[in-house]
C-alpha cells in the first residue's frame, strides 16, 4: 500500500518536472505575443532550438561529471574548441568529423588528466594552465584566425531534430551504462564523500582518470556541434575566453540540478537543457546582444545560486519560527 | 614540527625559484638585446613592471585566503573604462582617482559576499565574474563605438616613471603594514592553510576575505588609473593579458596558488618583474611570428605548470601529505 503511494508521488513528481518547461514555453509564447514578436515560428529556429539543448545537454554533464566529485575543469572549453578544430583538419566528413573529435577529446583528456594526477595538485589549478595551454595552442595551429570547416557533412546534419534525437539517446545510453558498472558505483561513492570512499577501499586517482577521459570525449562532440551551430566557424581566443563556453553550460547545469529533485537526475538533467536553450533562444529571438545576454543570465544565475546555496537556512529559520 | 619543515621547504624552494628566474631572465634579456640597450627602453619595462606589481601586491591578499582571483584581470579592464569614461566626462584626475579604484572595490567586495556570506562554490563564482565583468566591458566599450579615446594629455604627470614608483612605494608601504605589522596577514595565512583550524581559533572567514578583496580592488584601482594615464585609447584587448600574468607573476615570485602559510608580499614584487622579463624574452625570440601571442600563452602557461609541480614537491618533501 505505501509502496503505491510512493509511486503515485513519485509519477506526479515526474509530470511536475515536465510541467516546467511547458510552462516556461508557455510564458515565453505569451511576453512575444504581447510585444508582437515571433518566437520559434519556423522551422530553423526550431532546429536551433534542438540543437541547442542537445549542446547544453551534453556541457552541462561533462561539466557536473567533475563538478559532483568536488572539483572544477576550466579547461573544457578550450579542449572542445580544440579538439572539434584538430578533428577537422584530418576529417573527410561529419561522422569523421565526430568520431576523431571524440577521439582528440579523450587523448587530451588523457593528458590534462594524467598530468593532474602525477602533479597531486588541486583539479582547479592544473586545469587552469591545461586552459591556458590548450587555447595557446589553439591560436598557433589556426593562426589566430577564424576556422571555416568546409566539410561535406553527409546525412547526419541534414537532418538535425534525428541527429539531437541520436545524440541524446546515445547519452542517455551511455548514462545509464554509468550508473549501473564499478565505476559508476565507485564514483557516486566518491561524489558522497570523498573521505569514506577512499577509506572502503575505492580507488580515487584512476576514477578521477576515467571522469577527465569521459569529460573529454563528450566536450570533443560538444565542440563540433557547437562549431557547427556557429555557422561552422571557430574562432580561437585567448586569456581565459574560452571559460564563456562554460558559462552558458552554467545555467543548464544548476537549473537541472533544480528540477532533479522532481524527476530524477537524467530528466533533470535533460530538461534543464531544455529550459536554458528556449531562453537563450528567446534572448535571441528578442535581439539581445550577446555581451548582454551574458550579463542577464548572470544576473539570474546569481539569484538561482543564492537561493540553492542557501535554501536549507531559509526553511530552518521558518520551521523554527512556526516552531515557537 | 613537521608543518614547519614543509614550510621551510616551500619557502626554500620558491626562493630558489625567484632567484633563479629573475636573474637568468634579466641576463638573458640583456644578451638578447646586447648593443642597444637604451634607458629608454629599460623604464618602459620598469614602468609595466611597476603597474603589474601593484596590481599583484592587492591579489596577494586574495590568493593568500586561498581564494580564486582569475575574475580579477577583467575588473581592472571595468576599472580602466569607467575611469575613462569619467575623465572624458569631468576632467578631473581625482574624479578619475575615485572612479578607478571605487569600481573595481565594488566587484571585489560583491565576489567576497557571494562567495563568503552566501557560501556560492568558489569556482562558480570565479567563472560568473570572468564572463559577467568581461561582458560588462566590452558592452560598455561597444555602446562607446568600438574604442574609448582618452582625452588625457600624453605628458600628464602620471606618466613618468618617478610618480609610478612613487605610487608603487605607497601601495607597497600600505600592504607592508597590512599583511606583516599588523596581525591580517598572518590570520589571512592560517584561513588559506586549514580552514576549520582557523575557525576554531577565532579567525571570521567572512571579515579576513572581506578584506583580502577589498585590498585586491584597491590594488586593481591603482593599476588601472596608472594603466589610464599612458593610454590613450581602450578597447576590449587592452589588459587581456593581465588575468593571467597576475597568476604568473605570483607563481614566478614562488608562492603557490593555493595560498596559505608560505604566501609572501615579496613574491608579488619579484615575481611581476620577472613575468615582464620573461613575456620580453619570448617577444625577443619569436616576436615576428603571426601566431606568437598563442605561443607566447602556451609556453608561459607550461612553465607555470612546472614551477607548481616543483612547489607541489617541495611541499610533500617537506613532509606532511595534504589530503586536498
Amino acid at each position: 500500500m505505501r509502496n503505491s503511494i510512493g509511486e503515485t508521488k513519485r509519477t506526479v513528481c515526474i509530470f511536475a518536472g515536465i510541467l516546467i518547461p511547458v510552462v516556461l514555453y508557455v510564458c515565453i509564447r505569451l511576453i512575444f505575443r504581447i510585444s508582437g514578436g515571433e518566437w520559434l515560428s519556423d522551422d530553423t529556429s526550431r532546429t536551433e532550438l534542438f540543437f541547442e539543448t542537445c549542446i547544453l545537454f551534453y556541457m552541462s554533464i561533462a561539466l557536473s561529471l567533475n563538478l559532483r566529485s568536488g572539483s572544477f575543469d576550466f579547461s573544457l572549453g578550450a579542449l572542445a574548441a580544440f579538439s572539434a578544430y584538430s578533428a577537422a583538419v584530418m576529417a573527410r566528413g561529419g561522422a569523421m568529423w565526430i568520431m576523431l573529435a571524440i577521439f582528440f577529446g579523450v587523448i587530451l583528456g588523457i593528458v590534462s588528466g594524467g598530468a593532474r594526477i602525477l602533479s597531486g595538485m588541486t583539479s582547479a589549478v592544473s586545469s587552469l594552465c591545461f586552459c591556458l595551454i590548450f587555447e595557446g595552442l589553439l591560436f598557433v595551429i589556426s593562426c589566430g584566425q577564424q576556422v571555416n570547416v568546409f566539410l561535406p557533412m553527409g546525412k547526419l546534419f541534414d537532418n538535425a531534430p534525428l541527429f539531437c534525437l541520436h545524440a541524446t539517446g546515445a547519452l542517455m545510453l551511455f548514462y545509464i551504462f554509468l550508473r549501473n558498472t564499478p565505476f559508476g558505483y565507485d564514483y557516486r561513492a566518491i561524489c558522497a564523500s570523498r573521505r569514506i570512499a577512499c577509506a572502503s577501499g575505492v580507488d580515487f586517482a584512476t576514477n578521477k582518470f576515467i571522469v577527465y577521459i569521459v569529460a573529454g570525449a563528450l566536450m570533443g562532440v560538444a565542440g563540433v556541434m557547437l562549431c557547427v551551430k556557429e555557422g561552422r566557424s571557430i574562432l580561437p581566443g585567448l586569456n581565459f575566453s574560452s571559460v564563456r563556453i562554460l558559462f552558458f553550460a552554467l545555467l543548464p547545469l544548476f537549473l537541472g540540478r533544480l528540477i532533479s529533485r522532481l524527476t530524477g537526475e537524467l530528466i533533470g538533467a535533460f530538461l534543464g537543457a531544455l529550459c536554458s536553450a528556449m531562453i537563450y533562444s528567446a534572448m535571441t529571438q528578442a535581439g539581445l546582444s550577446e555581451n548582454f545576454q551574458v550579463i542577464s543570465v548572470s544576473a539570474a544565475l546569481l539569484l538561482l545560486l543564492i537561493y540553492m546555496s542557501n535554501e536549507r537556512k531559509i526553511f530552518n529559520k521558518i520551521q523554527i519560527k512556526k516552531l515557537t | 614540527m613537521a608543518v614547519s619543515k614543509e614550510k621551510n621547504s616551500v619557502i626554500k624552494t620558491g626562493r630558489f625559484i625567484c632567484a633563479a628566474v629573475l636573474i637568468c631572465g634579466i641576463l638573458i634579456l640583456a644578451w638578447l638585446r646586447r648593443g642597444e640597450l637604451s634607458l629608454q627602453y629599460l623604464s618602459l619595462l620598469a614602468s609595466r613592471a611597476l603597474v603589474l606589481s601593484i596590481i599583484t601586491l592587492g591579489a596577494v591578499f586574495v590568493f593568500t585566503v586561498g581564494a580564486f582571483g582569475i575574475s580579477l584581470g577583467a575588473s581592472t579592464l571595468v576599472g580602466v573604462v569607467c575611469g575613462a569614461l569619467t575623465y572624458n566626462y569631468t576632467q578631473s584626475f581625482y574624479m578619475t582617482l575615485t572612479v578607478c579604484v571605487a569600481v573595481p572595490v565594488f566587484w571585489c567586495a560583491l565576489s567576497s559576499v557571494l562567495s563568503t556570506f552566501f557560501e556560492l562554490p568558489a569556482y562558480v563564482t570565479a567563472v560568473l565574474m570572468l564572463g559577467l565583468l568581461g561582458s560588462l566591458a566590452s558592452e560598455i566599450i561597444s555602446v562607446c563605438g568600438g574604442k574609448i579615446i582618452t582625452q588625457m594629455p600624453q605628458n600628464n604627470s602620471f606618466s613618468s616613471l618617478a610618480p609610478r614608483f612613487g605610487v608603487f612605494l605607497l601601495f607597497f608601504a600600505f600592504c607592508i603594514t597590512m599583511y606583516e605589522i599588523l596581525p591580517i596577514g598572518k590570520r589571512q595565512k592560517e584561513l588559506g592553510n586549514d580552514r576549520h583550524r582557523a575557525h576554531l581559533l577565532g579567525i571570521s572567514r567572512r571579515i579576513y576575505s572581506a578584506v583580502g578583496f577589498i585590498f585586491a580592488g584597491i590594488g586593481v584601482g591603482l593599476g588601472a588609473f596608472l594603466i589610464l594615464c599612458s593610454d590613450t585609447s581602450i578597447d576590449r584587448t587592452s589588459v587581456s593579458d593581465l588575468g593571467f600574468n597576475i597568476i604568473f607573476a605570483i607563481v614566478l615570485g614562488g608562492m603557490p596558488i593555493s595560498g596559505g602559510r608560505v604566501s609572501r608580499l615579496s613574491s608579488a614584487v619579484l615575481g611581476s618583474a620577472s613575468a615582464i622579463v620573461v613575456s620580453e624574452i619570448m617577444r625577443q625570440i619569436i616576436g615576428g611570428v603571426e601566431y606568437f601571442d598563442g605561443m607566447s600563452q602556451a609556453l608561459r602557461a607550461i612553465i607555470l605548470f612546472i614551477l607548481l609541480m616543483i612547489l607541489k614537491k617541495a611541499e610533500r618533501r617537506g613532509g606532511i601529505k595534504n589530503a586536498e
